[in-house]
């Protein structure tokens, strides 16, 4: 699946982890190499990043093992598992990087969006399942919800409007997916079925 | 909410993948690993990922980081 990293099993990399002063230390630094080596093939597409950055995400990504090693499930070759945090740590990253050279503004013009009804208008021009949306997004949605929704849909970051939430990631994930629920429920209760919800979209979930 | 009408269908195409119970971003982290290595052992999809491929489809920002390690961990190894 991808190259070797010489032959050391699960428990030997955790060993390593776990005593990186002392005997860990050459297997970190195996690790360490090939961490590097998989970010740059995985970080490839991105224009403008350097070797700094990629050494950069691999120490970050170090440190998250050793502190997070407890976490590893033992369901892959722990080299795939430090793979994907270290390919997580640096997204989130290139993230925070976007939204920073964006500034706080947009995210600012989001909130007022946000929580701005919509006009008479709107409630009555989109025909009965979309008009059933908008009222069930003003009616049953808190504040922060509507915030979070339109700010995802904006493509703001996750990590940017966590930040700007005053919360984590997984707390702003869990926050969304009540709202939707509640909105699904909401068109449910108001004689919709799943099936025309379904049928109205069709046409496919590109983003 | 002032929301465009692509806006709101992509809302409700959100609300239509619903599900009651679904894995946070973390979660699809402990795992992904996992489906990768089975997914690189096989010619079809591996059983037991249906919750894993469902957070593809609501999490963009999963999305993106699952296709970049399948294309260099699995497709051009």
């Amino acid at each position: 699946m991808q190259e070797s990293t010489g032959k050391r099993s699960n428990e030997e990399w955790l060993a390593a982890l776990g005593d990186p002063d002392a005997g860990g230390a050459e297997a970190l630094e195996e690790l360490r190499g090939y961490l590097t080596r998989v970010l740059r093939k995985i970080l490839r597409r991105f224009d403008g990043l350097t070797e700094h950055d990629i050494c950069d995400f691999t120490q970050d990504t170090l440190v998250q093992l050793i502190e997070y090693q407890h976490t590893f499930r033992g369901e892959s070759a722990f080299t795939t598992w430090a793979t994907t945090v270290a390919t997580r740590i640096a997204f989130t990253e290139l993230r925070r990087r976007g939204a920073r050279q964006r500034g706080q503004r947009r995210f600012e013009d989001v909130r007022r969006r946000a929580l701005d009804p919509p006009s008479a208008e709107q409630l009555v021009s989109q025909g009965d399942l979309l008009t059933a949306l908008r009222q069930a997004i003003e009616e049953r949605l808190t504040d922060r919800q509507k915030v979070a929704i339109l700010a995802e849909l904006e493509g703001i970051p996750t990590v940017e409007i966590a930040r700007q939430m005053d919360t984590t990631q997984n707390a702003l994930y869990k926050l969304v997916h009540d709202g939707r629920k509640k909105l699904r429920a909401a068109l449910l209760a108001s004689g919709f079925t799943a099936d025309s919800i379904h049928d109205l979209t069709r046409g496919g979930f590109q983003r | 909410m002032k929301m465009s009408h692509e806006e709101l269908m992509t809302l409700l195409e959100l609300v239509d993948l619903t599900r009651p119970v679904e894995i946070d971003c973390d979660e699809f982290l402990a795992r992904v690993s996992g489906y990768l290595e089975e997914l690189a052992a096989r010619d079809e999809l591996p059983p037991g990922y249906d919750d894993l491929l469902h957070h593809l489809r609501v999490c963009p920002e999963c999305q993106e980081e699952f296709e970049a390690l399948y294309e260099a961990l699995c497709k051009d190894p």
